[in-house]
């Protein structure tokens, strides 16, 4: 539109019908731009969110929990829903105000707010001559804005992400599909009940065996797929248990705390590590992340970790660990004191602990080690070497007569050469102590009733002053304070006779 | 009166309006070359009922526009040149003893420069705060108590200041409570090319301009008043609050450089200048009432000065500008991004 004023001026009087109506039509179509483009925001987050139902069916199908293909198309429903429709819907809905129609189009048009002093001042009860002639400077630019078609300005969608981000989910959701055990145990179950109606085979008794106990829906869908053989085998008259004469991994698992799944390499291998550790413990225990064991056996072997946690202070159970010094390179030999010795048990720090502080060790590295080498001496410091019993005239506190110098005495060499601090060559603490945590417990301030202090009057000692210690004085000026006194004392004696 | 008659008589005091200033405007261009905007500014001030500080390097012409301008505009015209040794009652007045026919004596006032209808206030900077603050009255009351007595000060009354913002050496700047009676800060810059070769000729040479007077002090009471009929319709005055809002670090508008940088933003007496000095905008541009347009084409002027940076901000090396810029980009037009 050119800034010249239109040629035909519009009443006065119909102004205010045409303001409406250029309003409405405004209003519905920056309401139907506004929803375009919260489809143009929305719909590339949607479309990177639609993965995530397959995604969780996928985790769920891993994990080995069926998930009902009408579950996963609800879901993905109610994402489309949720994300989608609401906030387009929100923004139909909505009506537009007046006012701000009437400043989209004075804004669009370039009408200097003509439209939206019009539309302010038509209710106005006082029109001073300045009002009017401002509303009727608008009527011809209200009358020339009505005849153009305001094209909103909408968010353009970015096909190409989007066909990328439906495509990703599409194949994600197929690779679902094939892996969720969901739909395809009931193919199974449908093709099973199939073959026993045309074979005439009989439902077999409930059974109580492992799948059933452990609850695990794929060990019973495997179960279910053995029952064809099974039954060929009763045909055959051969032992149905020489077909599974291998235990399934998930029987394995459901007895890997109890390490009779373990397999024979798994076996072999804590055996070794136990056999490198008992009679030598040279070598630091590596951790094996292939033995350890799965996440969802955590919570079965947390009571066992808890009473390894309670008896840990007794001989027995540090037997392992009783030359743990050892792996530090000292070569000492384990056998110089009794594995029962008080010395060698592992004495927690309690001084450092605070008595509000709570600890939860992360049992990680305990049960890397299957059980085999309890990680004590991961929890103990390095033991200091000093063999005498005092540090010059100071008792040495880190003397435990089990080393060489400290480090103190260390620090007097080339370090004491350097200029600056002596920094000691160990670090108190404990080494890899996992994962803690502190709770600080914090007390509300208290008030608390003191008795005042009334001031009063210092009474005479009424005792003598006890033992105080004799001034060092030199043998001639002793002599001469002896003199002083025993002259002054006769004096006053004799004043007094 | 009917609806047509009272919007005839708008529109005719408008049109009277711009023609009024059109007069002195065309009538000081003959003595300034160049500077269209600082002379709107200047007229804009004068016809909104405010004062104006002018700053620039010297030999721009900032002293001559406000001289041509009292010429062209037969007013009572004065010149108070700031030195560090100035008074208050050298620009106020004071009584002084006079001999009287009889041979007696008595205190008899003698007004100062500041009385008088349009003051050019010469390096205003140079002055102490104390003779500074002599001002204050005078701008904000139009009024000037010496002693017991006080004097009104006749309409028109336009205090035109000029200040150098390169030699800072020896100079006062000005109290953030006089730079906010000014309505305008205009920013004088160098001429174009082209227009150097018309001031050449004007100041070098044989020709000279004379001026004269195109309109007078009633005229510009006039003018004065139909400035003040323009109505505010609610959005500009919304956009108007809301810009000097934006301008203080706390506001809920306020932009992260004003966050930063301001200490201080801007008072109410911005807003009052916005609305002012936008009627005369808004007349000007052939319109009856003031568009939010017409806020935003006044606020760089108007809230310059009112905005004082924080130590941080002038660490940074922000400047009021860039303040303000900042305001006016983030506080989009009614209708503009929906």
């Amino acid at each position: 539109m050119s800034s010249d004023e239109p040629k035909q001026p519009t009443e006065l009087g119909t102004l205010r019908a045409d303001l409406e109506q250029l309003a409405q039509k405004t209003g519905r179509g920056l309401a139907r731009a506004r929803a375009m483009d919260a489809l143009g925001r929305i719909l590339p987050r949607v479309m990177r969110a639609l993965w995530l139902p397959p995604f969780l069916g996928l985790g769920l199908a891993l994990v080995g929990v069926p998930l009902p293909l009408g579950w996963l198309l609800l879901g993905f429903v109610l994402v489309v829903l949720v994300l989608v429709a609401w906030p387009m819907l929100k923004h139909l809905i909505r009506p537009v105000g007046r006012e701000e129609a009437l400043a989209v189009v004075d804004q669009r048009l370039a009408l200097s707010g003509r439209l939206q002093t019009a539309g302010g001042y038509l209710d106005h009860a006082r029109r001073t001559p300045f009002v009017v002639a401002a509303l009727e400077d608008a009527c011809p630019w209200v009358r020339g804005a009505q005849a153009v078609d305001l094209a909103h300005p909408v968010q353009p969608l970015v096909h190409a992400r989007l066909a990328a981000h439906g495509g990703r989910a599409l194949l994600l959701f197929l690779v679902m599909l094939i892996m969720s055990p969901g739909p395809v145990q009931e193919l199974a179950q449908d093709a099973l009940k199939d073959m026993k109606e045309f074979f005439g085979v009989e439902e077999p008794a409930p059974r109580t065996d492992l799948a059933q106990v452990s609850g695990d829906a794929p060990a019973v869908a495997q179960l279910d797929e053995q029952e064809p053989k099974q039954a060929k085998a009763a045909e055959a008259g051969a032992p149905a248990t020489d077909q599974g004469g291998e235990l399934s991994e998930q029987e394995k698992e459901s007895k890997g705390s109890t390490g009779q799944g373990r397999s024979a390499e798994a076996n072999s291998a804590s055996t070794d590590s136990s056999a490198r550790g008992a009679p030598s413990d040279q070598a630091q225990p590596s951790k094996e992340p292939d033995k350890r064991p799965k996440k969802g056996k955590r919570q079965e072997a947390k009571p066992r970790r808890k009473e390894k946690t309670r008896t840990r202070k007794t001989p027995e159970m540090s037997a392992t660990t009783t030359g743990s010094g050892a792996s530090k390179g000292s070569g000492r030999n384990p056998t110089a004191s009794p594995w029962s010795s008080p010395e060698q048990a592992p004495v927690p720090d309690d001084s450092e602990i605070d008595e509000d502080e709570e600890i939860d060790d992360d049992d990680e590295e305990q049960e890397s080690r299957g059980g085999v080498q309890p990680s004590m001496r991961d929890r103990r410091p390095p033991v200091s070497r000093d063999l005498r019993i005092g540090f010059g005239n100071r008792p040495n506190p880190d003397a435990n007569g089990r080393g060489g110098p400290s480090q103190q005495k260390k620090s007097r060499g080339v370090a004491s050469l350097v200029l600056g601090v002596p920094i000691p060559d160990r670090v108190k603490g404990r080494p890899g102590p996992g994962r803690t945590k502190v709770t600080q417990e914090r007390v509300r301030p208290e008030a608390e009733q003191a008795q005042p202090q009334a001031a009063r009057a210092g009474s005479p000692r009424a005792q003598p002053e006890g033992h105080l210690p004799e001034l060092d004085l030199d043998p001639w000026l002793r002599g001469m304070v002896r003199d002083y006194f025993r002259r002054l004392r006769e004096v006053s004696k004799s004043s007094s006779q | 009166m009917t609806t047509k008659e009272s919007s005839a008589s708008a529109k005719a005091a408008a049109a009277r309006f711009r023609e009024v200033h059109t007069r002195v405007r065309s009538e000081v261009h003959k003595a300034i070359v160049g500077q269209e905007s600082v002379i709107d500014s200047v007229l804009t001030a004068l016809f909104a009922g405010g004062h104006v500080l002018l700053e620039g390097v010297p030999g721009i012409g900032k002293t001559l526009l406000v001289h041509s301008l009292g010429e062209a505009l037969d007013l009572k015209f004065s010149r108070i040149q700031f030195t560090p040794d100035l008074m208050p009652s050298d620009v106020r007045g004071a009584e002084i003893l006079v001999e009287t026919r009889g041979g007696g004596h008595e205190l008899r006032f003698q007004p100062g420069p500041i009385v008088s209808n349009l003051v050019l206030a010469d390096e205003i900077n140079r002055a102490t705060p104390k003779t500074q603050s002599a001002m204050l009255e005078a701008m904000q009351e139009r009024q000037v108590t010496i002693g017991e007595r006080t004097i009104k000060l006749e309409e028109p009354y336009c205090v035109m200041a000029t200040q150098n913002p390169v030699e800072q050496e020896g100079t006062y700047p000005l109290p953030e409570a006089q730079l906010d009676r000014f309505l305008l800060k205009v920013v004088v810059g160098y001429p174009k090319e082209d227009e150097y070769g018309r001031i050449l000729a004007l100041t070098t040479g044989i020709e000279s301009e004379e001026l004269s007077a195109v309109s007078n002090g009633p005229e510009v009471l006039e003018m004065r008043a139909i400035v003040r009929e323009v109505p505010v319709p609610e959005a500009a005055q919304q956009h108007a609050v809301r810009l000097v809002m934006a301008t203080q670090p706390d506001s809920e508008y306020a932009p992260e450089l004003v966050k930063q940088a301001v200490a201080l933003g801007s008072s109410p007496r911005g807003a009052q200048a916005l609305i002012l000095a936008a009627k005369v905008n808004t007349l000007l541009a052939g319109r009856y009432a003031v568009a939010p347009e017409d806020i935003r084409a006044v606020a760089m002027p108007c809230l310059r000065h009112r905005v004082l940076l924080s130590f941080q901000g002038q660490a940074d090396g922000v400047s009021a500008d860039q303040v303000v810029q900042a305001v006016l980009e983030a506080m989009p037009l009614p209708g503009e991004g929906l």
